[in-house]
């Protein structure tokens, strides 16, 4: 079971259905949200302040599509800012998106790991778990 | 006591005590009664003695023997020639140190007014074995050295009479020379340097026929020389020293007394090669008058033919023997009624050159004729110019069909002529530009006036940069031009420019062609193809949005279902209700993915292309749907031994046999159990996929055009949307495939697709 999971989109329909799966799933200990790009980047600021704490995200689920701050624009500067400092970090695009652009735009960035499509559902956090415990 | 009296003590006291003085006397007796002068030196060479003699001798000049004695010998001699007074002194010294027994030479009186000469020996007196002095004793020998003299003198006026004699011959630039009875060289002079490259030395003795060209051998055996009688003017040829031939002509006579051939041979290898000059000279005027183009005749003044060239039997049909000395009016009696007779009559009476243009009177000719008179009658140029007179014919009928096209274009055809300055136009100008134009612009100042004049300033650079490049003859420019309404064409306007040798522009034709209408379309159609571009990205950028935001409420729904499954529900009309809102949000998910499916392959043409195993992609779509293909109880026979890769995107290929394989379970028949057949076969530049079944069918006839429409459903069954067959469609021909379907009610169906290599 990993620790913590930030999971970011501007729905917050599909944040509770995700809350739902992780707990029937038992796959996250900690869930937490951001409505937008923004939001993320603080939550990062704060942890980055925090001295001595090593509990940080090692999931992140990322929307592309949010108002404030895109998913893009996440990942261009928490790459720069925090990466380093987290570099146990995987991004997973979660997104509705069907511009077959985004696809290849998202593969660019060295901590994304993979494209998926909407629902998460129990089946595939279940999935998951054996996974993320390879190194 | 003078110094001679001092020696000569000197020598009696020496001499004394080894020569009884009665024999010493006696001596000097004798001694002074030869007819030589006779003196003693000691070893120093100073004369310590001279004999009565030779004191009578020098007294006839005035000097004593005191004067004389105590000198040293030879220097008392006074020889004049240093080299001679050297030679002499070097000679007593010899003497004096025992290194020469004798030795003698010639001198001249130096007292003397007449030439008087002594020889002079000088010995020496040994005592003792060691050489105390010498005697020297000088000898007149005046008369024989006259003697001498004269004869050299005569020797030598005979030999430069000799050598003028040689030098008169040597002087000549004809080869003089004489042989022996053998043929032998025994005198030559020194022409033969020049004319043989021999010295006269190197031919001396030689035999003559050597030195004769082997060719002229025979020529020189049949000569004979009659004695009493001059040969003259006997050709032959010389190998010179350098192996050139020399041409000589021989004038010879043989003389009785010195039994000897003499002969003069001069060089006319200069007169030869004029000859062969001249020769060669006659043979090339005749070669060029064959070689000639024209045909080439002369007459002499009766009308005779004297000459007659290679092209005047051509174009005549007359070989020259038969035309050489016959009268050219009975050879061509036609002749004689056309142009021929009159212009050669005239040529000849006026003497002045004729020149005209008739047919031939013998053959279907066109001919031109230059006649130009001389002394000796008519020379006459006759060229066969049949072909220029047709070409002259085609011109004109080019001509025209040019006049006639000018009159019905539409283009304005325009000529100008650079010297004048003056514009001439065709009939489309006044069609084009109207009527009251044409008249108006005759120069091209005015025509320049015409040109809107946005356009002036680089119409005016183009025009005048192809101007002016000699090498420039053709010009293109589009611009607007004001018609005589005043409104503005757009013209291209065409040129060809027509130059004189110096590369200046003379003459300038051109056409002037209206597309005003034409650019007017051309701006249409851009501006159309712009705003249905941008209306086409709009609405694919729209179409990706729209589908978004359809997707994520409908993702949101499927979460939603999928978080309910394991929730049990205990009111069946609930459940029931659930129920229908899952399959509905299902059938909405799965079109909507359908329709992105579409979205993708219409927007992006380009995939990637790899090669791919059919065999692997298709068990991969196989285990995706495994399920409902095992409930159908599906056989399948798959063959790919004939091609089993193809070069082709594989997300296309995974979708394709997706959507062949849902649609095979999907329209099967219910009576049988499905059986779906897939081979592969190579055809050489593609690979083609059958896929087969024996399902429900299709009514082609009825259903064909519309087959893999979009939406267009043809069968009541479960899940069907009429997207499937559209996609497939859709995706094979985005990748320059094409897709076939054959098909028969409740038979079967069978679908061909083929991939481009």
């Amino acid at each position: 079971m990993i620790d913590q999971v930030l999971y970011i989109d501007d729905d917050p329909t599909a944040q509770l259905i995700f809350r739902l799966a992780n707990s029937k799933a038992s796959f996250a200990k900690e869930v937490r949200t951001a409505s937008n790009g923004q939001m993320a980047l603080d939550y990062y600021h704060q942890l980055a302040v925090e001295q001595g704490t090593d509990v940080y995200p090692h999931l992140v689920f990322l929307d592309l599509d949010m108002p404030v701050m895109g998913g893009y624009e996440f990942l261009d500067q928490f790459v720069e800012q925090y990466y380093e400092r987290f570099p146990h970090t995987r991004v997973m695009i979660i997104s509705s998106s069907v511009n077959p652009s985004d696809r290849q735009k998202a593969r660019q960035y060295p901590c994304v790991v993979d494209f998926i499509s909407k629902p998460i559902t129990v089946e595939f956090l279940t999935a998951m778990i054996p996974v993320l415990d390879k190194p | 006591m003078n110094k001679l009296e001092k020696n000569i003590d000197t020598y009696q006291q020496a001499s004394e005590g080894d020569t009884p003085h009665i024999a010493s006397s006696f001596n000097v007796l004798v001694l002074d009664n030869l007819p030589a002068a006779i003196g003693v030196i000691d070893r120093q060479g100073n004369l310590i003695y001279a004999n009565a003699t030779w004191e009578r001798y020098i007294s006839e000049f005035d000097t004593t023997k005191q004067e004389l004695v105590n000198n040293v010998y030879p220097d008392l001699c006074q020889i004049a020639d240093e080299v001679e007074a050297g030679r002499v002194q070097a000679g007593v010294d010899e003497v004096l140190r025992a290194e020469l027994s004798e030795f003698s030479f010639e001198l001249l009186c130096p007292f003397s007014d007449q030439e008087r000469w002594f020889k002079a020996l000088v010995s020496p007196i040994v005592q003792d074995c060691s050489i105390v002095a010498a005697t020297v004793m000088h000898i007149d020998i005046t008369d024989r050295k006259r003697a001498e003299l004269q004869t050299q003198l005569a020797l030598q006026e005979k030999q430069t009479v000799i050598d003028e004699k040689q030098k008169i011959l040597d002087m000549s630039l004809d080869l003089i020379c004489s042989f022996d009875e053998e043929g032998r060289f025994v005198q030559v002079n020194s022409a033969c340097r020049d004319i043989l490259g021999y010295e006269p030395e190197e031919l001396v003795g030689v035999p003559y026929l050597n030195m004769v060209y082997e060719a002229d051998h025979g020529k020189m055996r049949e000569a004979r020389i009659v004695v009493g009688e001059d040969m003259r003017n006997f050709e032959n040829r010389y190998v010179r020293k350098d192996g050139t031939l020399v041409h000589l002509l021989w004038t010879a006579r043989w003389d009785e007394e010195d039994r000897r051939y003499f002969c003069i041979g001069r060089d006319i290898s200069v007169n030869k090669r004029a000859e062969e000059q001249k020769d060669t000279y006659n043979k090339k005027i005749s070669t060029i008058l064959n070689s000639i183009t024209d045909g080439f005749y002369t007459v002499n003044k009766d009308w005779i033919v004297t000459y007659w060239n290679k092209k005047a039997e051509q174009i005549t049909g007359l070989s020259r023997k038969d035309a050489l000395d016959k009268c050219i009016w009975e050879l061509f009696p036609g002749a004689t009624q056309m142009k021929y007779y009159t212009e050669y009559h005239r040529a000849v009476s006026e003497q002045v050159p004729v020149h005209f243009v008739e047919r031939s009177s013998v053959k279907n000719l066109w001919l031109d004729v230059s006649a130009y008179p001389s002394e000796e009658g008519l020379s006459v140029y006759s060229k066969d110019i049949t072909a220029r007179k047709l070409a002259d014919e085609q011109v004109r009928i080019a001509n025209e069909r040019y006049e006639i096209v000018t009159r019905v274009t539409q283009d304005a055809i325009w000529d100008y002529d650079v010297a004048t300055n003056k514009a001439t136009w065709g009939g489309g100008f006044g069609l084009l530009f109207g009527y009251d134009m044409a008249k108006e612009v005759t120069n091209m100042e005015a025509w320049i006036s015409k040109i809107h004049p946005d356009d002036l300033p680089w119409f005016m650079d183009g025009y005048a940069q192809s101007f002016q490049q000699p090498d420039v003859n053709q010009f293109e420019a589009t611009y607007r031009a004001q018609k005589s309404d005043g409104t503005y064409a757009t013209v291209l306007g065409r040129g060809f420019i027509v130059r004189d040798q110096d590369g200046n522009p003379t003459r300038i034709v051109g056409a002037i062609q209206d597309i005003t209408r034409h650019i007017e379309r051309e701006q249409e159609r851009e501006k159309l193809i712009k705003e249905l571009s941008q209306a086409n990205a709009e609405l694919k950028q729209f179409t990706y949005i729209t589908s978004h935001n359809f997707r994520a409420p409908l993702s949101n729904l499927l979460g939603l279902l999928d978080l309910m499954k394991a929730i049990p529900i205990e009111d069946p009309m609930l459940a029931e209700i659930i129920e229908g809102f899952r399959k509905s949000t299902t059938a909405l998910h799965e079109t909507v993915n359908d329709l992105i499916q579409v979205l993708i392959t219409k927007g992006n043409p380009s995939q990637s292309k790899e090669q791919l195993s059919i065999r692997e992609v298709f068990d991969k779509v196989y285990h995706q749907i495994r399920i409902s293909v095992e409930e159908a109880g599906t056989e399948i026979q798959y063959d790919d031994q004939l091609a089993p890769m193809v070069y082709f995107d594989r997300s296309y290929l995974e979708s394709i046999l997706l959507n062949l394989l849902t649609n095979s379970v999907k329209y099967r028949s219910y009576q049988r159990a499905l059986r779906i057949n897939i081979t592969t076969r190579d055809t050489g530049d593609s690979v083609q996929l059958l896929f087969s079944d024996n399902g429900i069918g299709m009514d082609l006839d009825r259903y064909r055009d519309r087959l893999f429409g979009l939406y267009q459903r043809f069968h009541d069954r479960p899940d069907s949307k009429g997207l499937g067959l559209y996609l497939v469609k859709s995706q094979i021909e985005a990748l320059g495939g094409s897709i076939d379907v054959e098909s028969q009610v409740d038979q079967g169906t069978t679908f061909t697709i083929t991939f481009t290599k």
